[in-house]
């Protein structure tokens, strides 16, 4: 019975078309997302899933410093997908877009394909500490995580954290952010928190000029 | 001495700290340091004269570190591999700390740490071996009076008799259950270390009274400080009984009933070249000095411009010659320098220059956090001149020259 219920709980989910929403208004760049998706998914030294760009808008007195938190678009046409030759880049029926680590033969053509550079590929798992250091037991931790989700050699993205929205919780960046200005939602669902804040505060999209349909919003500080 | 103060770095970072002990009569003489996670080397201020003066005074000290940090290298006898938080229980997270409380209407929460991994290596945690060692010097009930009283006066009253920690030393309590005395003393007997670690935080109701405390308190703030003028006068008299002014001369007359604003010698320097004011900005992920060898949070510093630099206006950097990446010197009046790179910025008065954290670390140990950003505080200068007479809090600006280093 217990089975029952949370197969059609997961059945459920499975038929909403996920995005998210990052209101540029409340974020102020603490990197808390950046942090939490490095610790959910295990991403090693220099690979960021839920990457921040920090920027300065305006000439002094009058400067804005502005925070832009970028991560996969889940795009609903995804160039990444279109280009790759062995059918690894995938897209869910819930609109996440993944990678079959063991289909994905390295080619990177999706990461040059991606106009949002949010793919990644590492030879190998290189340590965080210098001068040929071995690998802390944190790190041989991390790698065996990665190496069984993702691994060296492949193509690498977000996916929604793919494992917890199975679970019925939100992405880790989202959860973690203290300003709360990621929403995580079903874009089908006009009456998701999601979907209301697209429509009430003109959420749009980065480079809608691209065709790509991306399936992150920002919420533009006017 | 210094009734309006808690803190003054600047007699016992004197060369004369000795001398001025002994012109005040003051009978005893440090003898033996415990540090604790800390690394004061880096955290007061100039770092020279923090070693010189004041750490190297001690005859004798060992130190609890999870990384081997500056301090260590330069002044401690003993290193004590320290456990992590994850890896023992801290019985109070949230208290008595004013920070991180729920805001709003969200319910109170203590939290505590505990333990979800064994220790790696041979890492005690910090307060089992305190316990050990009173332990074995036969005074571990002078430590729990020790513990007893400081429980009291940090974590809100003093405990029942049925959860103090056996003061004549028949008793031999472990670091669990002090935890456990301490949580069933303030929650019930129902709510000790068993229940609280099973979500690793005991929450209660906010009432309207605390959330909007100022409704419900009729106090009063002071305008004018009377008791400055009596205090000022006190000191003033035991200064001069003992000759204090050989070593300080106070401007007592600062002590007075109404609020001043009096300027730092970075708003009063005269020399034309040292021509920009700087200052320290908290890089939000990061916290005091340890958190630089953090190797995720070192990762996150360096996809944001300005933590590991030293911002500079576009039009004053143009004015000095100096380009966006530059390697520059900043140089303090008193000849002390530290080293950084330039990230230009619209975001900054043309005069100021900011860095942010306690970067710049030097120590071999350390090596994620080594060479990264600017060591600001070897710019802040250890001298009543620099300290605000009243309060005895140090000046966190400095003025400055800036040159190329290379």
């Amino acid at each position: 019975m217990k089975q029952d219920v949370a197969q059609s709980a997961r059945t459920e989910l499975d038929m909403a078309r996920y995005g998210m929403v990052i209101d540029l208004k409340r974020c102020y760049g603490c990197y808390a997302c950046s942090m939490a998706c490095k610790t959910t998914n295990h991403t090693p030294p220099g690979v960021f899933w839920a990457r921040v760009l920090m920027s300065e808008v305006g000439a002094y007195p009058n400067t804005v410093r502005q925070a832009l938190p970028v991560l996969c678009m889940q795009c609903e046409e995804p160039s990444c997908m279109e280009v790759c030759p062995t059918g690894a880049t995938q897209q869910l029926d819930n609109g996440v877009v993944i990678v079959e680590k063991d289909k994905c033969m390295g080619c990177k053509y999706c990461i040059m394909a991606c106009p949002y550079g949010a793919r990644y590929s590492v030879e190998e798992w290189e340590s965080y500490f210098p001068d040929g250091l071995p690998l802390s037991p944190l790190e041989e931790f991390q790698k065996a995580a990665w190496e069984e989700k993702s691994g060296c050699g492949v193509a690498t993205k977000c996916d929604f954290c793919r494992d917890r929205i199975g679970n019925g919780r939100d992405p880790a960046c989202v959860e973690a952010c203290p300003a709360k200005a990621r929403t995580f939602g079903d874009l089908d669902d006009l009456d998701s928190e999601i979907s209301i804040l697209i429509k009430k505060e003109r959420g749009q999209v980065l480079n809608p000029e691209l065709g790509n349909k991306p399936k992150v919003h920002y919420l533009i500080p006017r | 001495m210094f009734p309006t103060s808690i803190y003054n770095a600047f007699t016992i970072t004197d060369p004369r700290w000795f001398e001025i002990l002994e012109r005040f009569e003051i009978p005893y003489r440090p003898d033996v340091m415990i540090n604790f996670g800390s690394n004061s080397v880096m955290t007061m201020g100039n770092s020279e004269a923090v070693t010189e003066n004041f750490l190297k005074k001690f005859n004798f000290i060992f130190s609890f570190q999870l990384y081997i940090t500056e301090f260590e290298e330069a002044v401690a006898d003993i290193i004590l591999p320290d456990a992590c938080f994850l890896e023992r229980y801290t019985p109070a997270v949230s208290f008595p700390s004013t920070f991180s409380h729920p805001q709003g209407e969200d319910d109170w929460g203590w939290t505590i740490r505990q333990p979800v991994v064994e220790p790696l290596f041979e890492r005690r945690d910090f307060n089992e071996v305190m316990l050990d060692i009173c332990k074995r010097l036969d005074i571990h009930g002078k430590f729990y009076k020790g513990l007893n009283d400081s429980i009291g006066v940090r974590y809100g009253g003093e405990m029942d008799e049925k959860y103090k920690l056996v003061e004549d030393g028949s008793v031999f309590h472990t670091w669990p259950d002090i935890t456990d005395r301490l949580l069933k003393d303030r929650f019930g007997e129902e709510n000790g270390l068993e229940k609280v670690s099973k979500t690793g935080v005991f929450t209660w109701p906010k009432r309207k009274e605390d959330v909007y405390w100022k409704w419900f308190n009729p106090s009063r703030v002071p305008v004018y400080f009377e008791y400055f003028i009596d205090s000022g006068e006190q000191i003033d008299e035991l200064w001069n009984k003992y000759g204090g002014n050989d070593y300080f001369p106070f401007d007592w007359s600062r002590f007075k009933a109404l609020a001043d604003w009096y300027p730092c010698p970075t708003h009063t320097e005269e020399k034309p070249e040292y021509d920009m004011n700087t200052f320290y900005w908290r890089a939000v992920m990061h916290c005091n000095s340890m958190t630089q060898q953090n190797p995720l949070l070192d990762e996150c510093s360096q996809e944001d411009p300005n933590v590991y630099a030293v911002q500079m206006h576009s039009k004053t950097a143009a004015e000095k010659g100096i380009a966006d990446g530059d390697r520059v010197w900043l140089e303090n009046p008193e000849g002390h320098r530290v080293k950084g790179w330039v990230s230009l910025s619209e975001g900054i008065e043309p005069h100021h220059l900011a860095i942010a954290a306690v970067a710049g670390h030097w120590g071999k140990y350390m090596p994620i956090a080594k060479g990264k950003g600017t060591f600001f505080n070897d710019l802040v200068e250890m001298d009543l001149a620099h300290t605000d007479p009243l309060t005895f809090n140090q000046d966190i600006c400095a003025r400055v020259k800036i040159y190329k280093a290379d």
